[in-house]
């Protein structure tokens, strides 16, 4: 039985309706087939009239004729004049009459055919009448024979024809009538077939939809018997408990469960009223909820316990219907004592999770994936920022925060959400009731059973005293990189003067290898020139001449001798001496020197000059620019061109506050452009004549640099030399830096 | 038949004290001094021309200024045959250094290293050397 009740029941709708549909659409039918008969009939009726009518016309119009005829020939025969007008009378009579008769005929004339018939017939009574005036005039005038031989010549000629042509049309409407008659009755048969047709159609249609009807009946009571059969099954075999019960609180019909379950007899539990089952504490429970069926209420919901027979109880999750009109009441019970167990325990571990939750130290929030709004929050959250948790669920994080930190938040969230992996972040400031605090939050997304957002899982680590911590620490820090990055500093610069200082023993150690190479050869060169001078005087000693000539020779070496160890002497004094500053008489300088240089050189007649102007008071280290200037016109002196007739000397010196400049100038030698870098070095001398040690501008520049100042040289050779020395004016105390 | 003798020293001290010394041994009474070994360079480039006389013997200085005693025997060394061959070349100066004698005396023209000062028996041992 695959047909549902309600697939019964909605097919019998159908073919009723179809049923109704097809007597609407026959009547529909039959309506104007049963009108177009009743009007067939109406034209036979109709016809046979006019045809009996016709008829009776032609039969009149005979009669007529015939007195007429009669009239006639008895006028013609007569001759008496009484009879005659009573002849015309009559005649004229019958013709009026027939007139009339085809007057009313030329009305209900239907066919050509009759027409051009009836033509026939008026055309003969035109000719009858045109002979009856001929007739009447030939008796008139007394020509009885010749009226009766016109009336024998012409009536009976005219008596023929006009009978026959009132035949011929007689003819004609009865054959005429007879076709149209037969033709009406074909369709009269014609549509009674038609009517017998649609009204067996419609007789057979009624009889397949009881048919069909009856047939869906008996299956839809086959199907009902076999639902309630369903029905039975259902409420006997059903898992949950099922029954009846009475306004009175006695069940009525209960299905197997209760015994099986319970314990009980059918008997026992139908003997009791069902409160006397249920545990004593749910029984107000029960009684409240079936209270509101009587009150309106159509369906109840609630759970409560059965004690089975052995004592211990079920748990019952009743869902029951009243019928108002009954007041019966219709429960099922599912037994929930299983589930109750799980829920009992499953309440124990949500209490036992929540109770961890809460304890956790850290802010634990949950928001909804959707419009990130909290849901959840625990105890060291609502701590934390201040609020009540029932102030937070359901808001979001723009009620709480600066809009600044709120877009971060909700910028993080997506990300989590959207990437669906979980977010560390280090550090986040959050503004809370109590200020600024410092986070360290991780947020994980918590997805549903298809693996998409569902909810977005927050654990923030208050790491405001950490980070305070770290600030201190970091301020140490920096405090301690300053320290260091000072020292270092000092160190760098102790290194550096170190470096300088390693350089400048370097330096000093080469120079030295170098100075000592020199100085011995330079003072040794001096001592063997006297060996060899003294073995020449020796080898010579009776020659009182020559004797001298090489005296004279040896004073000259250790003139000269002399000359290098001084120059030696001020070298290591430059090198040796702290720089000790005094205001300096440069002119007086001056003019000592070219005394004592003009006497030990012995050239008196270099033309010596010297313009000084000293009017800002010049300071400096005396000692050492008295070496420098003395180098530099002893310099002017040595190397005077032999062939220069006018050989000057022009010293100048001009002091700002910042400087003063020396300046040497002479017109001798000169010195080549490619020696001009050299003569300041060490025991280079640019000339081959032998002067001196080669250490006096090495001294010079040497001072020059002690005294940061600069000495430079402009030089054509064989044309002169300007020596520019410039040195620092050092007044005002301010000291130089050594 | 004495030697014609060139001694170039800067020192025209040194150069005096020779002169003097070579002239009263009889070495040679031919004696032209240089105080710039350039010049005496130049002159003997001239003299490989055939122009000038070709010295015998010439005293050279190590430390000089501008062109040392070195420098002097390395262009020595460039000078036609006519010269090179026929100079014989007296290292005479102040350095004790050995490397100095070492490397004076890879010059073929080198005959002898001597210490200052010039004596009477240095010169003896010269001519000797001169002769063989």
């Amino acid at each position: 039985m695959k047909l549902s009740f309600a697939k019964y029941i909605t097919t019998g709708r159908i073919l009723v309706v179809l049923y109704l549909l097809l007597c609407f659409v026959e009547g529909y039918n039959i309506y104007p087939i049963v009108s177009l008969t009743n009007q067939s009939i109406q034209r036979y009726d109709s016809i046979a009239a006019t045809s009996t009518r016709k008829l009776n016309l032609m039969n009149d119009l005979r009669k007529n004729f015939n007195l007429i005829q009669s009239a006639v020939f008895r006028h013609v025969h007569s001759f008496s004049a009484i009879l005659m007008s009573e002849e015309e009378r009559q005649i004229d009579k019958a013709f009026d009459e027939n007139n009339s008769i085809l007057d009313e005929y030329q009305r209900i004339v239907d066919s050509k055919e009759e027409q051009t018939l009836l033509n026939v017939i008026l055309s003969l009574r035109e000719i009858n009448i045109e002979a009856r005036d001929e007739l009447i005039e030939f008796s008139a005038a007394g020509k009885k024979k010749e009226a009766i031989d016109y009336y024998a010549s012409t009536q009976e000629r005219s008596r023929l024809s006009y009978s026959d042509a009132v035949e011929d049309l007689t003819d004609y409407v009865v054959r005429h009538t007879h076709a149209q008659l037969a033709e009406t009755e074909r369709y009269i048969k014609k549509e009674r077939i038609s009517i017998n047709l649609l009204l067996g159609l419609s007789v057979m249609l009624a009889i397949i939809t009881g048919i069909v009807v009856l047939y869906a009946n008996k299956k839809l009571n086959a199907a009902y018997s076999e639902k309630i059969k369903e029905y039975q099954h259902f409420f006997i075999n059903n898992n949950d408990f099922a029954c009846i019960a009475n306004v009175q609180g006695y069940f009525e019909i209960i299905n197997p469960n209760f015994e099986k379950r319970l314990g009980y007899s059918e008997k026992e539990l139908l003997k009791n009223q069902f409160m006397h089952f249920i545990h004593p504490d749910d029984i107000g429970r029960t009684l409240q909820e079936t209270e509101k069926l009587k009150t309106g209420a159509l369906t109840v919901h609630f759970v409560n316990r059965y004690r089975k027979k052995k004592g211990d109880y079920l748990w019952l999750d009743w869902n029951i219907t009243s019928n108002p009109a009954t007041g019966k009441l219709y429960a099922i019970a599912r037994d929930i004592t299983d589930s109750k167990k799980v829920e009992d325990e499953l309440k124990e571990s949500n209490f036992f999770l929540n109770a961890l939750l809460e304890n956790i130290p850290n802010m634990i929030f949950v928001k909804d994936a959707e419009e990130l709004r909290f849901v959840r929050f625990n105890r060291a959250g609502e701590k934390l920022l201040g609020y009540k948790r029932s102030d937070l669920i359901g808001k979001n994080d723009y009620d709480f925060f600066p809009k600044e930190q709120a877009d971060f938040f909700v910028n993080k969230d997506r990300e989590v959400i959207k990437k669906g992996i979980l977010l560390d972040i280090k550090e986040e400031k959050i503004t809370t009731a109590s200020g600024e605090r410092w986070l360290h939050t991780k947020k994980i997304p918590v997805t549903d059973i298809n693996g998409l957002p569902f909810y977005l899982l927050g654990i923030s680590e208050d790491i405001t005293d950490r980070k305070k911590a770290e600030e201190a620490l970091e301020q140490l820090n920096k405090e301690l990189e300053k320290k260091v990055e000072e020292r270092t500093e000092v160190l760098r610069a102790t290194t550096n003067e170190l470096l300088e200082n390693n350089i400048e023993l370097q330096k000093i150690n080469s120079e030295l290898d170098r100075f000592v190479y020199s100085t011995s050869h330079d003072l040794r060169a001096p001592l063997l020139s006297l060996e060899g001078l003294l073995n020449l005087s020796q080898e010579q000693i009776d020659s009182k001449h020559k004797v001298q000539e090489y005296h004279e020779v040896m004073r000259k070496v250790i003139s000269q001798m002399d000359e290098t160890i001084k120059e030696i002497l001020d070298y290591s004094r430059n090198a040796r001496m702290d720089i000790s500053t005094e205001q300096l008489n440069i002119r007086q300088m001056a003019l000592n020197i070219k005394d004592n240089v003009s006497h030990i050189t012995g050239r008196n007649n270099i033309r010596f000059s010297a313009v000084v102007d000293d009017t800002v008071p010049f300071f400096s280290d005396k000692s050492r620019v008295n070496t420098v200037i003395n180098n530099l016109i002893s310099n002017a002196y040595k190397y005077v061109r032999e062939d220069e007739v006018n050989p000057y000397v022009k010293f100048s010196f001009l002091s700002d506050a910042n400087e003063g400049i020396i300046r040497v100038e002479d017109n001798g030698e000169g010195i080549a452009e490619e020696y001009k870098e050299q003569i300041f070095e060490m025991f280079f001398r640019a000339s081959e004549r032998y002067e001196g040690s080669g250490l006096g501008l090495y001294i010079c520049r040497e001072i020059v640099t002690r005294l940061q100042g600069s000495i430079e040289v402009h030089s054509t050779p064989l044309k002169g030399s300007t020596f520019v020395v410039k040195i620092p004016n050092v007044q005002n105390g301010s000291k130089l830096k050594l | 038949m004495r030697p014609k003798v060139f001694l170039i020293d800067d020192n025209n001290i040194v150069n005096f004290i020779n002169r003097k010394t070579i002239e009263s041994c009889g070495f040679s009474d031919n004696i032209v001094e240089y105080t710039s070994a350039r010049k005496a360079l130049r002159y003997l480039g001239e003299a490989a021309k055939g122009t000038q006389e070709i010295p015998d013997v010439i005293f050279l200085d190590i430390k000089m200024q501008l062109m040392n005693g070195f420098e002097f025997l390395d262009n020595f060394t460039k000078l036609p045959p006519s010269v090179k061959e026929k100079v014989k070349i007296i290292m005479l100066t102040s350095s004790l250094l050995e490397s100095d004698k070492e490397l004076a005396m890879k010059y073929e023209s080198v005959i002898a290293f001597l210490n200052k000062p010039i004596t009477r028996d240095k010169l003896s041992s010269i001519r000797s050397k001169l002769h063989n």
